[in-house]
């Protein structure tokens, strides 16, 4: 009995200890949850203070998402054909996806990259890149609209992109994979023999005015991923290479056996100083320059037929190459422009070299070799510190302005963080699951904002609610204002989304354009009022100049359409009010709908096949009579008289009397 | 007729401040919906009507056209003469303002109202168009209405109000101005105050010296500062201004000597009453007082003031004649007042 007493007093201390630790965690814990719901709770009818810009990855979009709520604010049609707008459908926007291909209807996005001025992000433009067919898109953030879009000739895998520089001279591309260049039937085993990279700089500094600098010749090496310098650095840019065993086939073993690969820094000042001297090789390429005239409300293409390359033989100093282990993915340079870090996804540090021991070790001539004309630094001169242990398959790294820098790392699928000038870890975050890139708010500027972190995620698996095989790509937004990483919210991306970046929104949302004014309007097939809608037969094609205000399309019935003809329905939008679009959809038609904007035009083409009246109709919810705009193309058998004849609306009984 | 400078000034002042009508809104008329929480914006100038942005106009007209209004225009035909008539409005004001006729700034006046009250007609009239001559093929059916003139009203959606703007306000003051100037004019003239006098009032009353004229007694109401009676008898009543300019008054001289003699430091002036005149007042120090039994002053001191010794002599022969000092002792010994 007594041991019996002894262990009835044992189990209710447990038992009390078990309800005290209940009792006494439970407030506690919701206290830190409503502390956090704070932090990302935006009112109903106010604003996020950071637009973020996320890649959409095969989706060939771009979303842009509101933080710290995580709303989806919009998804911008960039590398890609979008029914739902009529983007890459509409007369106006085709021409914005032509290449020296043919006319591509998709791409896989990945780098967004905001124009800087002095360092920072200036809300002017994003550009973002187009990885299969190599391109890069200026995105004009006045309208959240793709304006121009450039071809990359003499590339493959434009990866490493689009990464400009800090005034915005340029944007940059590199091959991901190498090919012989110029383009040529050879036999993929020789490969060391004829495959070639190239790393190209963009002038971006003027809207419509896309243009290859210049291209440098390098070693047939995967280049990966680029930031350019800032500050002190302004004037070189960065690209990882990996594949430096020149490996074209299984690479995940045969790309795997150097311990060290390349970071290759390129002084673009010094290849400018190689173009004005004529050093440089004026190579036959085609491709498209793109873009949207913003007054003709049209796409303008412009094939260009020659590209200036340099090869680094002939203009020494434009490019060395920073040994770096191993298998390099990330190359981030620091907000004070001094420090480089690479992200060897399979090394098990993460290196960090210094911009000012790399000009000295160039000086001084601190060579270990040379490939094709460019010189290999020595790893210890230029390196300034490595962080040991730090994680596994490290990638991408931003920082917060602070001193500390952020990696993420795919394989433990978390966040490190740490002083990036002694390389001492502070802190680290799990990831859920296989982070990918993350982003600091102008964690790629001078003047980081700092404030939040979002890691973007490979696997979603278990974090949603289930929704079938497909899942969408998990988002976690950390808060980092403290001394310890916060994860704080969590929402999911379209698309997949590689990269992204986030911009202080009163740098852009004081310049948004509301609508598009018509007496600007210079699209030739517009009509500026209802009086002039009218249609028009020139031999087989019929134009039809219409207008659309709410709640009725000019003219609304349409006869005399024969079988055999090719329609135009030329939309113009005659509103002027913020967010009136409308819409216009027909029977059968092959193509999609088109969205048309307050005082834009936009084209639908149409070939009707079979007689018949066909109805049409505004898509867009536009007001309480939206469901009585619409109207009717009588199609008649080819060869019919029918006379063309058009209206809006008979004369009403009472006007008759 | 010359009108006086004040009023001239203010006739001046209201031209002036109508030149308001060709820089800003007269009116402004805003619609607000759930869809339009930042609202629409119709400004009424006196030549035109816009827009508090380049398409608020062209959006109204294009929701109007749902319940059958109208559109209405940039600009209405009355638009073209009102700037006219404004015009002519201010030259005729400054022209008065200079040639100094009493009855330009009358005919000012009459005119600036006249115009007021026709354009305020005039805007309801068209209010009343609109909202009345409705398209019977509009969408909508809507039962006639009339938009607000001042004020705020609710049509479908919309909360609709209409008020004043910066050059309607300014006007609005401009006839304010015109009117103080006449009420200022005739009261003026009816006193028969010229100008110059009335200058130097206004720059008694607005300035920092103190006023120190008496102010008229009034009977049966004004109460003494000192024994708290009803001043029945204009003759003994007398004042004291103090240096604040307060006015203290008092139903007998010896009344107002024992304030002065209590509170000297504080007094800028004190005047009696003339015994033989009993609407004049008179420096108490330069009076000549007289005491004299057969005249009852009301506190029992039988005290009067007079001008000269000639007039004090007239009244009574047997009366001791004092001066200002004098009379002071005496009233140190003898009048002891308690409340």
């Amino acid at each position: 009995m007594k041991g019996g007493g002894s262990m009835r007093n044992f189990l209710i201390w447990v038992t009390i200890f078990i309800i005290s630790i209940f009792v006494g965690c439970a407030p506690r814990k919701e206290a830190a949850l409503s502390d956090i719901a704070q932090k990302i709770y935006v009112a109903p009818g106010s604003h996020d203070e950071f637009y973020v810009f996320f890649s959409g990855g095969f989706g060939g979009h771009v979303t842009v998402y509101g933080i710290p709520s995580g709303r989806v604010l919009k998804v911008i049609k960039v590398f890609q054909q979008d029914p739902e707008t009529g983007w890459g459908y509409s007369e106006e926007t085709r021409p914005m996806l032509m290449t020296s291909y043919g006319f591509i209807p998709w791409d896989d996005t990945h780098h967004p990259w905001l124009s800087q001025t002095n360092g920072e992000y200036d809300g002017r433009w994003l550009f973002i890149n187009a990885n299969n067919v190599p391109r890069i898109a200026r995105i004009d953030l006045r309208f959240f609209e793709t304006t121009e879009i450039i071809e990359i000739p003499n590339s493959a895998g434009n990866h490493s992109s689009p990464y400009g520089t800090e005034n915005t001279e340029y944007v940059v591309a590199g091959t991901r994979f190498s090919i012989p260049i110029p383009q040529r039937d050879v036999p993929i085993e020789s490969y060391k023999d004829n495959f070639k990279g190239t790393i190209s700089f963009i002038k971006a500094d003027e809207p419509g005015k896309m243009d290859i600098a210049f291209q440098i010749l390098m070693p047939g090496f995967n280049y990966d991923l680029a930031r350019c310098g800032r500050g002190p650095s302004h004037g070189w840019c960065f690209f990882t290479s990996y594949n430096s065993e020149q490996a074209y086939t299984l690479l995940e073993v045969n790309a795997s056996r150097n311990d060290k690969d390349y970071i290759a820094a390129i002084n673009w000042k010094k290849a400018e100083e190689c173009i004005a001297q004529g050093k440089y090789q004026e190579m036959p390429a085609t491709y498209y320059h793109n873009y949207y005239d913003e007054e003709k409300h049209m796409a303008v293409s412009e094939v260009k037929k020659s590209v200036k390359v340099i090869n680094p033989k002939d203009c020494p100093g434009v490019a060395y190459f920073l040994p770096t282990p191993k298998s390099p993915h990330g190359v981030d340079v620091s907000d004070d422009g001094e420090y480089i870090v690479g992200g060897g996804k399979l090394a098990t540090v993460i290196p960090i070299h210094s911009f000012s021991k790399m000009l000295k070790a160039i000086e001084q001539k601190a060579f270990e070799k040379d490939i094709d004309g460019i010189p290999v630094l020595k790893y210890d001169a230029v390196l300034n510190c490595e962080v040991e242990k730090p994680c596994l398959g490290p990638l991408h790294t931003e920082f917060d302005g602070k001193g500390y820098a952020y990696t993420s790392c795919f394989v433990s699928s978390e966040i490190v963080k740490y002083e990036y000038k002694t390389c001492k870890v502070v802190d680290r975050a799990p990831a859920y699951y296989s982070i990918g890139h993350l982003l600091v708010m102008g964690g790629d500027t001078r003047k980081p904002q700092g404030k939040y972190m979002i890691a973007m995620n490979k696997i979603t698996k278990d974090r949603q609610l289930p929704v079938g095989p497909e899942l969408l790509q998990s988002a976690q937004l950390y808060d980092i204002s403290g001394d310890k990483i916060r994860l704080i919210s969590e929402f999911y991306t379209l698309g997949e989304p590689h990269y992204a970046q986030g911009i202080l929104a009163s740098k852009i949302k004081e310049n948004i354009a509301k609508i598009y004014p018509l007496e600007k309007n210079k699209h030739p097939f517009a009509v500026k009022s209802e009086k002039e809608a009218r249609v028009e037969r020139k031999g087989n094609v019929v134009h039809v100049y219409m207008a659309s205000i709410r709640s009725h399309f000019t003219p609304d019935n349409i006869e005399g359409i024969r079988v055999g003809d090719t329609v135009y329905f030329h939309v113009t939008n005659l509103e002027q009010d913020w967010d009136i679009p409308h819409g216009f959809a027909v029977m059968g038609s092959e193509d999609a709908e088109i969205l048309v904007m307050p005082g834009q035009t936009r084209t639908l083409k149409w070939i009707p096949k079979s007689p018949g009246v066909y109805p049409f109709y505004c898509t867009d919810f536009c007001s309480a009579l939206h469901q009585e705009m619409q109207g009717y193309v009588r199609v008649s058998p080819s060869g019919s008289n029918i006379p063309l004849k058009y209206y809006t609306g008979l004369p009403s009984p009472q006007s008759q009397k | 007729m010359k009108v006086n400078l004040i009023s001239r000034g203010l006739l001046a002042l209201s031209s002036i401040l109508l030149i308001s009508i060709f820089f800003f809104p007269l009116w402004k008329i805003q619609l607000i919906a759930p869809q339009y929480p930042e609202g629409l914006t119709l400004y009424i100038w006196i030549n035109k009507i816009t827009g508090k942005t380049d398409f608020d106009l062209y959006n109204i007209n294009l929701l109007n056209h749902y319940v059958g209004m109208k559109p209405v225009p940039s600009s209405i035909p009355e638009q073209k003469i009102m700037p006219i008539i404004g015009g002519i409005l201010i030259i005729f004001g400054m022209f008065s303002s200079i040639f100094n006729k009493r009855i330009l700034l009358y005919i000012y006046s009459l005119m600036l109202i006249i115009c007021a009250i026709l354009g305020l007609g005039d805007f309801y009239r068209w209010e009343y168009e609109y909202g009345h001559n409705l398209d019977p093929d509009a969408p909508i059916k809507m039962d006639p209405f009339q938009p607000p003139l001042i004020g705020t009203k609710q049509l479908l959606n919309f909360t609709v109000s209409s008020f004043p703007h910066t050059a309607g306000y300014l006007a609005i003051i401009s006839v304010i101005l015109s009117f103080i100037a006449i009420i200022i004019d005739v009261k003026l003239y009816k006193k028969g105050i010229t100008s110059i006098n009335l200058i130097y009032l206004l720059f008694s009353v607005f300035s920092c010296n103190v006023k120190n004229e008496p102010e008229p007694i009034k009977i049966n109401e004004d109460v003494c500062n000192l024994c708290k009676m009803v001043i029945m008898d204009k003759k003994f009543a007398a004042q004291i201004i103090t240096k604040k300019g307060k006015v203290y008054k008092f139903d007998s001289i010896e009344c107002m000597i024992a304030y002065y003699n209590k509170n000297e430091k504080d007094i800028e002036k004190a005047y009696v009453t003339n015994f033989l005149n009993p609407d004049e007042f008179i420096d108490a120090k330069n009076a000549v007082y007289l005491r004299a039994p057969e005249i009852k002053s009301p506190m029992g001191m039988n005290l009067s003031a007079y001008k000269s010794l000639d007039d004090a002599s007239k009244v009574s022969k047997e009366g001791e004649i004092l001066d200002f000092e004098k009379l002071r002792n005496l009233i140190k010994k003898e009048f002891h007042f308690h409340h």
